[in-house]
């Protein structure tokens, strides 16, 4: 007999359940699933409360699709308009009920009840192909790709044998002190510090600084709010650590962000360009050099879709190359998603004060926005 | 004319009978549809079952094709529409 399902909204005493759940998508570590259910959905500034749906088989959760608030800005200055949307993740269904229908069952519980929310729409950055399928036959659009650039060096290539290798012959593996969290980052920062005038490697966020840089730099584009709150919120992400590259000594002139993942699931030989900015050409060249030198053991990836021209040029200069985009339906994609909560078929629905979403020319999109980051 | 005519006829007919088999393989429950039963908006093709449809798609056609410029809950709702599709895309639609 087919297993009946309830479809319910989340409720504290679920907690737990929701954690153990997640050990098939973020981490094996409850704990370490639980920190990131508290950061996401329980401290998140732009919701209330955590706007999770859930499946359950026999009372156990066996399902679960997550919204978390998100604030977008669109115009400069005192002409500037803000709207909140709900960043649709999170979604994970247990092996065992898989291939039933479910995750369109608790999308469509979600998009039901939220359809009484103030909200106006739904947005994603980080779909998986099942997701991204069956998003489209549901109402979203796909409304661009995010073109991530990849650094990969030699020392790259080598490093990575060498922990394949390392699993065969303990020998050759990278020593532990080597795979501890940005070790090689920090190191090479020791010694090569001394090269990089003005510019510093630090291991927490100047929110307040970054606000106030990102506030003299940002275009009229739609963009996530970076404010100190934000930015404050962002970083304590536990699936993620990060580095702070930082230009100028007397007031911040540039910033580069360095991601990793904390989760035993992810690669660590990935780091990731979450963020950067900066008041100057120069400046930002600066900044990119010595993440590159800092990271040459690392692959180094960042969004290039919606960069301005000048920058990709630069990453190109300094040996970034756009990876090749996804043709094929069943191939993983970084890929802005939008879905109006309400009223999908209307146009009317797509545009903010006569802005249209669904079009890539309207975004500044960073990793940092997106569960990648 | 009238022999091309047939041929299109006879590959949409091996094609939707693959699609069938590939359809049933997955445990989509068949055995009371009809042309008009839908598949997507019925929410009898699961996650798992659109993403072997859209592999099944792309080796009928041949080519991979960017989904994202179609409206898939209107284009493979039914049978009949997804044969459709890929008699389009194959004649280079």
């Amino acid at each position: 007999m087919a297993p009946s399902y309830e479809l319910v909204r989340y409720e504290a005493d679920l907690k737990p359940q929701v954690a153990a759940l997640q050990c098939h998508l973020w981490s094996p570590s409850t704990a370490l699933n639980l920190a990131y259910f508290e950061w996401k959905h329980e401290r998140n500034p732009y919701i209330e409360e955590p706007l999770v749906y859930l499946a359950r088989c026999n009372g156990q959760v066996v399902a679960m699709r997550g919204f978390a608030g998100t604030r977008w800005r669109v115009g400069a200055g005192d002409d500037s308009r803000e709207f909140t949307a709900l960043y649709a993740d999170d979604l994970v269904i247990a092996p065992e009920h898989r291939n039933r229908g479910l995750l369109t069952k608790v999308m469509a519980k979600a998009f039901e009840d939220l359809s009484g929310s103030p909200f106006h729409y739904a947005v994603n950055l980080s779909p998986g192909p099942l997701s991204y399928l069956t998003a489209l036959t549901g109402g979203w659009r796909s409304v661009g790709l995010m073109g991530p650039m990849r650094h990969l060096s030699w020392r790259t290539v080598l490093h990575r044998a060498r922990t394949r290798l390392g699993r065969r012959m303990p020998l050759l593996a990278p020593r532990e002190r080597e795979q501890a969290p940005f070790a090689d980052i920090d190191a090479a920062w020791a010694t090569r510090s001394g090269a990089y005038a003005g510019l510093s490697l630090e291991q927490a966020p100047r929110c307040a600084e970054m606000a106030a840089l990102i506030a003299r730099v940002e275009d009229e584009r739609v963009r996530h709010v970076r404010d100190a709150t934000y930015l404050q919120w962002r970083f304590q992400n536990p699936l993620s650590r990060y580095r702070y590259l930082y230009y100028g000594r007397q007031s911040l002139e540039g910033y580069l962000v360095l991601q990793e993942y904390s989760s035993d699931y992810a690669d660590r030989h990935v780091v990731n360009i979450v963020d950067w900015e900066a008041s100057s050409l120069d400046i930002h060249t600066e900044l990119l050099r010595a993440a590159i030198a800092l990271t040459r053991e690392r692959e180094l990836f960042i969004w290039s879709a919606t960069l301005p021209a000048t920058l990709t040029r630069l990453l190109v200069r300094n040996g970034f190359r756009l990876r090749p985009e996804p043709r094929s339906a069943t191939e993983l994609r970084h890929v802005l998603m939008l879905r109006p909560i309400r009223d999908v078929r209307s146009a009317g629905s797509w545009l903010f004060e006569d802005l249209p979403l669904a079009e890539l020319r309207s975004w500044d999109l960073r990793m940092l926005y997106s569960m990648h980051g | 004319m009238r022999f091309r005519r047939f041929l299109a006829a006879d590959a949409n007919g091996q094609v939707r009978a693959r699609l069938t088999a590939l359809l049933e393989e997955h445990d989509v429950q068949l055995h009371d549809a009809s042309k008009e039963t839908e598949l997507i908006g019925s929410g009898r093709l699961d996650s798992l079952g659109l993403f072997k449809l859209a592999a099944f798609v792309e080796q009928e056609v041949g080519r991979e094709i960017d989904i994202a410029e179609y409206d898939l809950a209107k284009e493979w709702n039914t049978i009949d529409d997804i044969v459709r599709f890929i008699a389009v895309q194959r004649a280079g639609g």
